[in-house]
Parts: C-alpha cells; structure tokens; sequence
C-alpha cells in the first residue's frame, strides 16, 4: 500500500484549509437562503452538506490525475448533495455553491494557483458580519445565532493556521540547520498556540458581558444621531423614508413576536435546551479532564533530565521550590505602595529620587553612597540621603519622623 | 451586535497576549556562550558551550541564539555557520518554563591567536510565530589558542646546542630548598646533611640530597619584523612555535627562561617580553604572552630590543638565543655586541629552503638554520 508522505503538520494544515473552504461556502450559503427569504427555516443541517462536498472537491483537485476524474468526483458530489438537500432554496444553493467551489478547485489546479478556498485569511471574517446583519435586516433569528460562532470558529481557525503556516515555513527555511529541536518546537508551540486559542477563545465568550456591547451600541446609536441630523440638513432627504422604513419593520418584529407558540414546540424547545446543556456540561468536563491530564502529565516529567539532539536539558527548580529544597522560609514580601511608616516612605523617596535624578535603575554593584555620589546632590546632602536610606534600608532600629522629614526635604 | 463584540474581544486578546508576550519573553532569561576553561594548542579541537536559562513559567518555543567567532576557528562540519569576515553561528532552540539547555560544539582551532566573545543576540518569534522579538545580551568570553609543538626531533639539535652554552657556563650552588632523595653517609659528607629522624629509624646514618639551582639564564629573543612589504607570517608563526617551544623544554629541564620580542601584544599594544624565571605559571606567562602576538601590527625594530637588552644593569650570566629570519647586518652586530658585554648566545634563523644564508662565522656564537615549510 502507497504510503502517505505527509507530516502530521501538513495533515493538520490541510485539515484547516479544508474547514476554511466549508466555513466560508456555509457563510455564503447562509447569506443566500437569508437573503432569499428563507431564513427563517432550519437551513444548517442543509448548509452541514457542503462539508462532504468541499472535502471531495478538495481531495480529488489534490489527487486526480486526469480531467475526467475531476469532472466524475464532481458530478457525483454535487448531484448527491443537491438531491439530499432537495428542490428548495436550499438545495439550490448547494448546487450553485458545490458548481462554484469545483470551478474555483479547477481554475487554482488548471493555474497552478492556490484556491481561494484554501487561503484562510482574516478579511474573510466580514462574511459573517454580513451574515449577521442580513440575519437582523431579514429577521433570521438562525443566521444571528450562528454568525458569531462562525466568526469566532473561523478567527480561531485562522490562528491556528498562521501558526502552523508559519512553523511549517520557518523548519523548511531552517531545515539545514544541524540539531534543530523539530520535535520539541513542535510541541511547545502547540503547547503556546492551544494556551492562545483558549485565552481568545474566553475573551470572545466574557467580551459580551464586559458591557462593551452596550457602549458599541451607544456609540453606534450617537453616530446614528448625528448623520441622522446632517442629512435633515439637506433639503428632500432620504432620512425621513428611512425613518419611516425603521418604524415599519418596528412594527412587523412586534407582530411576529405577539405570534403564540404551541405547547407541543414549546415543549421541543425546552428538551433540546436539556440536550444542549448536558452535551454543553460534558464538553466542559472533557475539557477539564483532559487539561488536569495534561498537568499532571506535566508534573510527573517535571524534573526529568533529558538530551535531544545532543542537548542536555535540565529543570531548574521554580524559586518556592528550591526555597522548601534548601529548607529555607519564603518571606512574605509586602509592597512597598502600602508601606506607610517613616522606613517605608524614606525608601520610596530614596527609589524616586533615584530615578528622577539618575534617568533610570542605577547599577546593582553600587552602594547608596556610591549611587549618591552619582545624582549630582551636594556634598552634604548626599551623604544624609545615603546613610538615612541605610539606616531605614539595613539598619535594625527604625527611622525617627525628624530624619524621614530631613530625607524628604532633600530634593 | 454580538459579533462585533466577540470579534474585538478576539482581536484584543491576541494583541495583548502578544504585547505581553514581548514584554515578558526576556525577563530572567540568559544565555550565556563560554569556551573550555583550558587552552587549546594550534590545530586542535576544543570545546564551545552554549548555555539557556529560562527561569520562568513562560515558554518559548523558538528562540535563536546568534552570536560571532573570529573565522580562525572553525565548527566541525560548518554546523549552522556561515563564514564571512567573522565565523557567524546560530542555532535554534526550544525552551520550557525553568529550563536549562546545555548544548556542546566542537570547533577546530585552526590558528594560533587570542580569540574573544562579546555579544550573543536573541531572537524569539510571538505565539503565532508571525512576529519578532530581538535582544542582544552582553557575554563576555576569551579563549587562548597556543602555538602548536614543533617536531620534537627537530628542536633536540637547537636545544643541546642551547643546553651545551648553558652548561658550560653553569655555577652549580645546591639549594636547600630542592629536596633531592636521601642516602646512606658517606665519610666526606658534612654533619649538618644528616638526617636524624631517618637515622634514628634506619639504624644507620643517612644524609638529605639536595637539588642545585643553575645560575644560567636563558633569554630568547624572537623577531617577527618583516624587512619589506613582503609579510612572512608563515616563517614568523613557526619562530613563535620554535620559541615556546624551547622556552618550555629549558623550563622543564629547571633552567630559569625568558623571552623578549620585537612583535606587539594584541590588547597592550606593547612589545612582549618575559623576564626569566621558573615554574608554571612562568610556561603559561610564556604561552599566552606568544599567544597574543600580533602580527598585523608593525614591529618594532630588533635593534632596538637588543639595545635596551644591553643597558639594562644586572643582566646576570646569561645566553641568548635569537630567532629570527632577518639576516641584516645591523642586528646581526647589535647580537654580537650583545654577547660581548658577557654571555653566549645561538641565532636560529628560520628560512625558506629556497632562501640564502647570509650569517658570518663567529666565535661567540653558534647559527643554525630552521628551514620552514613553504
């Protein structure tokens, strides 16, 4: 059996490049059944099918070798997906997408270009937005909800794949270089790129509870006033028909919304909400297993001496550990900011003046007097701003509030 | 409206980890490039580390570490070098939180010289590895390349040449001091050898022995001036092998040595001379002092070297011995004045196959010829 000469990099790229064409077919496809009316039906099952048939696409443009193969792989694909989507405006749409998409393939292999359907980029984010707003124009309550998720799967999606692009180009650039640590840049960037993805990913998920929503809204809403205003300047405006437009679609939104529910949906509604919460609580607690694995993994290799490549690699103790080694006491250190005695507030002048005067940290080998000596003070002034730092420093009495106010005084 | 939230609050994050990332890569993070400790003899091979500490929790999974070596020395293999005015290196590494990474390389001393480290520059990529970060650390390092040995059985013809000079004139004074051995009395020994404590156990009498110091000094006088535009480094390199050579053999044969040369130290700017005197830290003042000669700058002439040798007071019972490829009569008469003011001396002169003896017969002192290979 031939073997597959790809790494698991380039299989993972590939996996990316693969999801960014479906992403960006399915925002398409969104946009159209929103656009045509239809939003309002349950369109992503439907939508689901152009990943089946972007994949197909993709692998046969990567592996026929003939013209014929192509064509036949499309055919089957786009005839299936279309006869399973069905005769609406659906399954129209997958057809005109899945034409679209093998045109594309076609054209990038026929070129020797790369597919657009290949390149994720960050630009292609505006999809979704549009998709968002065409969700509220059209009221598609369906588009509103998923338009986000798309944009946040595809802003991670795009991370990951700048990442993997850009480590996958730097060890082909560097790959003659002798015992370069391939396998662990590999996983210590996956390590970097997973602690990014999450840290954006909850920044995406708490970003809406920030109430940043509210202050968009609120800018949003002021610009809205003021343009509003500057065109009832200008005489025979559109402003008043839209205006107009608005109140009408005010009044459909609240007609819809004043629609009942039958109990028998309602009750659907409330057992596909359990579902999701249960499928919601067993993501998280996968997640959590699989993190608290992950550490422990990480604890139990932690002091592990190695050599890769010839490198010898060594753990140095985290300083509370080397500390408890040694059997020493960690002292409690308290920030100065809070220090309010005459010790304290003498050393947070010294610190201040010391950088005021010296336009930054002074050299770690030098004595207070040295440092003094240093900030251009007078002779007698210097020598007080020394030895009280001394005294509040080192000394084990503490300052009297006659010498903080002579130490202070020093300017 | 969600979208644009969940959108600036992607875009946010990714440039604050970023800015952190950049403030934070460089905090407790050292890298550090060290030679061997010990010297290394001219085409040798000797040992370069290179050292990561990265005492926190944040992980880099590329950092470059880049730093420069004068071309003289060279890496086994090329590894990851490129070779211009400067022997340029770097190498890639991936670090955890609180590691070290201790990586070894060997590299070919392929000249004599006195070789310094300064600077090693770092450069780490972002989390997407789509930006950089650079900073340059200070690392200060020298190493000592010494001159290479030449042919034992070459140098043995020189040296009992040198060894016959100084034994002729030796003045053999036992030093208390050099503890020889011990051995049974003889009737001529005087009481003050005895050696009671080892009497006393032996049942007989016993005497200490003792080592002589020999009064005889030796002082090389190497000459690296090049008379025209003309540079023989080649010849030039092989007298400074010869002197430590023979320096080193009469340091270890106990005959107090020196050196005195015309060519100027690589950081003093000063010609480099070594009063006689024993021990090992006399062998190593000797290596490192040949080590640092340069021979880019200009020397200065052997002439004067060989008058201020003359005016100095107390020179002692001496023998020179002069190394040089310049056969001018100026200097050869500056020597001969030398060694008539009281000592022996030998002139080396080192030449090509191909070049003319010009030396006169003399009664006061031996030549020889040193042919170098071209």
């Amino acid at each position: 059996m031939k073997q597959l000469k790809i790494t698991k990099r380039q299989a993972a790229l590939m996996l990316l490049e693969l999801c960014h064409g479906f992403l960006i077919l399915f925002a398409i496809y969104a946009c159209a059944v929103v656009i045509s009316g239809h939003g309002s039906e349950p369109f992503v099952l439907v939508g689901c099918l152009l990943f089946p048939l972007n994949a197909g696409l993709f692998l046969a443009e990567k592996k026929a070798t003939h013209f014929w193969q192509f064509g036949i792989v499309t055919l089957l694909l786009i005839g299936g997906s279309v006869m399973l989507a069905g005769s609406g405006v659906c399954g129209i749409w997958t057809g005109i997408l899945g034409v679209i998409a093998a045109f594309s393939y076609f054209y990038g292999r026929a070129s020797k270009k790369t597919c657009w359907l290949k390149i994720p980029s960050y630009p292609w984010l505006g999809i979704a937005l549009v998709l968002y707003f065409l969700g509220q124009h059209f009221v598609s309550d369906t588009a509103i909800r998923i338009a986000p998720v798309l944009a946040a799967l595809y802003y991670l999606l795009c991370n990951f794949h700048i990442n993997l692009k850009e480590v996958d180009s730097f060890l082909k650039t560097h790959a003659s270089l002798e015992r370069l640590p391939v396998r662990r840049l590999a996983k210590i960037n996956q390590g970097m790129i997973w602690l990014v993805s999450a840290v954006t990913a909850v920044a995406m998920i708490a970003a809406p509870y920030l109430g940043i929503d509210q202050l968009i809204r609120k800018g949003g809403q002021a610009l809205k006033t003021v343009i509003r205003w500057l065109l009832h300047l200008i005489p025979n405006s559109p402003a008043q028909e839209g205006t107009m437009a608005a109140e009408q679609t005010n009044q459909m939104m609240q007609a819809t919304a004043s629609r009942e529910i039958p109990w028998f949906l309602e009750l659907l509604y409330k057992l596909l909400d359990l579902i999701g919460w249960m499928i919601g609580i067993s993501l998280v607690l996968v997640c959590v297993f699989v993190g608290v694995r992950a550490l422990y993994r990480l604890y139990l290799r932690f002091n592990e001496k190695t050599e890769e490549n010839g490198d010898k690699i060594e753990r140095l103790l985290p300083p509370p550990a080397a500390e408890k080694k040694k059997n020493l006491n960690r002292k409690k250190k308290e920030h100065l900011f809070w220090n309010r005695s005459a010790d304290g507030r003498i050393r947070k002048h010294y610190r201040k003046k010391v950088l005021e005067k010296l336009k930054g940290s002074p050299d770690s080998a030098w004595t207070p007097t040295q440092t003094a000596g240093h900030m251009e003070l007078e002779d007698v002034d210097a020598k007080v701003f020394a030895q009280i730092y001394e005294k509040a420093r080192y000394a084990e009495t503490f300052c009297t509030k006659e010498e903080m106010e002579k130490m202070l005084r020093i300017r | 409206m969600i979208i644009i939230v969940v959108l600036i609050g992607a875009f946010v994050m990714n440039a604050v980890l970023v800015k952190i990332y950049g403030h934070l890569w460089e905090k407790h993070l050292d890298a550090r490039v060290e030679f061997q400790k010990e010297p290394s003899l001219e085409g040798r091979d000797a040992i370069l580390t290179e050292t990561i500490y990265n005492r926190k929790w944040l992980f880099l999974p590329v950092l470059q570490v880049g730093f420069q070596m004068h071309r003289n020395l060279r890496f086994a293999d090329g590894e990851n070098t490129s070779v211009s005015d400067q022997c340029y290196k770097r190498d890639i590494f991936s670090v955890g939180s609180y590691q070290k990474i201790t990586r070894s390389i060997s590299f070919y001393c392929s000249r004599r010289g006195y070789y310094e480290l300064s600077q090693v520059e770092l450069v780490t990529r972002s989390p997407l590895m789509n930006g950089k970060f650079y900073k340059t650390l200070e690392s200060p390092d020298h190493f000592y390349v010494y001159p290479r040995m030449v042919d034992e059985t070459r140098l043995e013809i020189p040296f009992q040449k040198i060894m016959g000079s100084v034994l002729s004139r030796k003045n053999l004074y036992e030093d208390p001091f050099e503890f020889r051995g011990i051995r049974e009395y003889q009737p001529t020994d005087p009481m003050h050898k005895i050696n009671w404590k080892v009497s006393a156990r032996t049942d007989q009498w016993m005497v200490n022995l003792y080592d002589s110091t020999s009064a005889q000094e030796v002082v090389v006088l190497l000459d690296v001036e090049d008379e025209t535009i003309w540079k023989f480094d080649a010849i030039h390199e092989e007298g400074i092998r010869l002197a430590a050579a023979l320096v080193s053999r009469l340091l270890q044969n106990g005959i107090p040595a020196g050196i005195r040369t015309n060519g100027r130290d690589l950081k003093t700017k000063t010609c480099f001379s070594l009063e006689p005197g024993t021990g090992p830290q006399q062998v190593r003042a000797l290596y490192e002092g040949l080590t640092r000669l340069d021979l880019d700058q200009k020397a200065e002439h052997m002439e004067v070297i060989l008058d201020r040798l003359r005016e100095e007071a107390n020179r002692g019972n001496r023998t020179y011995v002069m190394i040089s490829k310049n056969q001018r009569e100026s200097c050869y008469d500056g020597f001969c004045r030398l060694l008539n003011e009281g000592g022996t001396g030998v002139w080396i002169a080192t030449l090509y196959e191909d070049m003319e003896w010009k030396l006169p017969d003399s009664r006061n002192m031996t030549a020889l010829r040193w042919e170098v290979a071209k």
